[in-house]
């Protein structure tokens, strides 16, 4: 009866222990990247809404330019 | 010695295997949502610290009655602290696929453009609507690694980005400033309202962190709202679990007659219950992390926030042990010492009782 339980303890352990090593060994390319661009083109923003949404960046707007203005 | 205790644990747990069974799933499913919604959060904000990081300290915007104002691209501004100042041109124009970014670029030539993930274009051609309509060449794409900050950009020569925005030749939309001691940017606030001729906006790179959590999904609220219900799950697990012990005097009853201490009774019902939890907890937490970090990343996330696919698997792991770590516990110790005390408060009543009880 001991052996399933045994075997439960220490797959938990080693599904920490996957845990662990993806959470602090795997390289987050995407926050690498993403800084040096932000950092080359001096960039102050992360994007946070899907492109063409009405909300993005309204505080960015130039003055004179209306986005709902037909053309 | 052991192997005999955590032989009679066992047994206890598959005396009746379908409600140890779903008290396992029970603490699986809270352990995943405490845990997922943790990680959502902390990810979004490591995120966010992370990617901003190396971006200006302060950006300073100059304002008028009616709006934001060009500033000289030229503009000096001698404040002790500050030790590099860039004049940036950028905005928001009107594409035909919806409102990108545009920022002025030197790397790009005249008449061509370099976009970012999100923007769509047809044939490699751009129309962009501003102050002026201009078209230009798609030559070059960021990286879909860089969606976090590039997704609806477009970098344009600086003197087609000028034009775009109405900007005159030698003006800038805003001031990009970086300071010795960036924690305390706040504290030159003052100095720069004061160094610049004309009312400014001055973001620092705290706040602009801060809205784009805001922005991200509403953090605190977000967080309390799932926490409360999982709260009362847990509570009602333990009631559960307070209801189970009672009902099985005869066990108890058995086991005091028997000889057993009331320590060796709490002994068994605290290993039982750590057997029953600690692979529920590991499974609800690798449940939460494969749904925020790893494969499941896109489904959830992009069912809680809006966002563009090339977002969605970037959040930053950075903390994420510590939420697990976190939520483990939140889930163990509490049904733990419920166990443990209802097994210790059964072992002060007589044997006898016990086993003569319904």
């Amino acid at each position: 009866m001991t052996r399933p339980l045994i075997l439960l303890l220490v797959g938990s352990a080693i599904v920490w222990l996957a845990l662990i090593v993806h959470a602090t060994a795997v390289p987050q390319t995407s926050i690498t990247q993403s800084r040096a661009a932000a950092a080359r083109l001096s960039l102050q923003r992360l994007v946070t809404a899907p492109a063409g949404h009405p909300d993005r960046h309204p505080e960015l707007l130039h003055p004179g330019i209306s986005l709902e203005r037909p053309r | 010695m052991r192997r005999l205790w955590l032989t009679l644990a066992g047994r206890e747990l598959l005396v009746r295997p379908w409600e140890s069974a779903l008290v396992g799933m029970s603490l699986s499913a809270l352990t995943a949502v405490v845990a997922g919604t943790g990680l959502l959060a902390r990810g979004a904000e490591a995120t966010a610290r992370a990617v901003l990081a190396d971006g200006p300290d302060i950006v300073v915007r100059r304002v008028a009655p009616d709006g934001f104002r060009p500033v000289p691209a030229d503009r000096e501004v001698a404040v002790t602290g500050v030790t590099r100042a860039e004049a940036r041109v950028w905005g928001v124009v009107a594409s035909v696929a919806g409102p990108v970014t545009l920022v002025g670029d030197d790397e790009v030539a005249p008449g061509e453009s370099r976009i970012g993930t999100g923007v769509l274009v047809e044939d490699d051609t751009l129309v962009l609507r501003g102050q002026v309509d201009r078209t230009v060449r798609v030559t070059g794409r960021f990286a879909e690694e860089t969606a976090l900050v590039t997704h609806d950009l477009v970098s344009l020569h600086p003197d087609d980005a000028r034009a775009l925005l109405g900007l005159g030749p030698g003006e800038a939309s805003d001031l990009a400033l970086w300071v010795h001691f960036p924690a305390e940017a706040d504290a030159l606030l003052p100095d720069l309202e004061a160094a610049l001729p004309w009312p400014v906006q001055a973001t620092t790179r705290e706040r602009r962190a801060g809205l784009a959590l805001a922005a991200v999904g509403g953090r605190a609220s977000f967080q309390l709202a799932l926490l409360l219900p999982a709260l009362l799950a847990l509570l009602a697990l333990g009631a559960g679990a307070v209801r189970d012990r009672l009902g099985r005097h005869t066990d108890l009853g058995l086991l005091s007659a028997l000889g057993w201490t009331r320590n060796e009774v709490v002994r068994l019902q605290v290993l039982r219950a750590l057997l029953l939890v600690m692979p529920s907890v590991t499974f609800g937490v690798a449940l939460a992390y494969s749904a925020v970090h790893g494969p499941g990343g896109d489904l959830v996330i992009g069912w809680l926030w809006p966002l563009e696919p090339p977002l969605r698997a970037a959040l930053s792991t950075d903390g994420a042990l510590v939420v697990l770590g976190w939520t483990a516990a939140f889930v163990v110790m509490p049904y733990v010492a419920v166990v443990a005390a209802v097994a210790a408060l059964s072992g002060h009543q007589d044997p006898v009782t016990q086993l003569e009880a319904p």
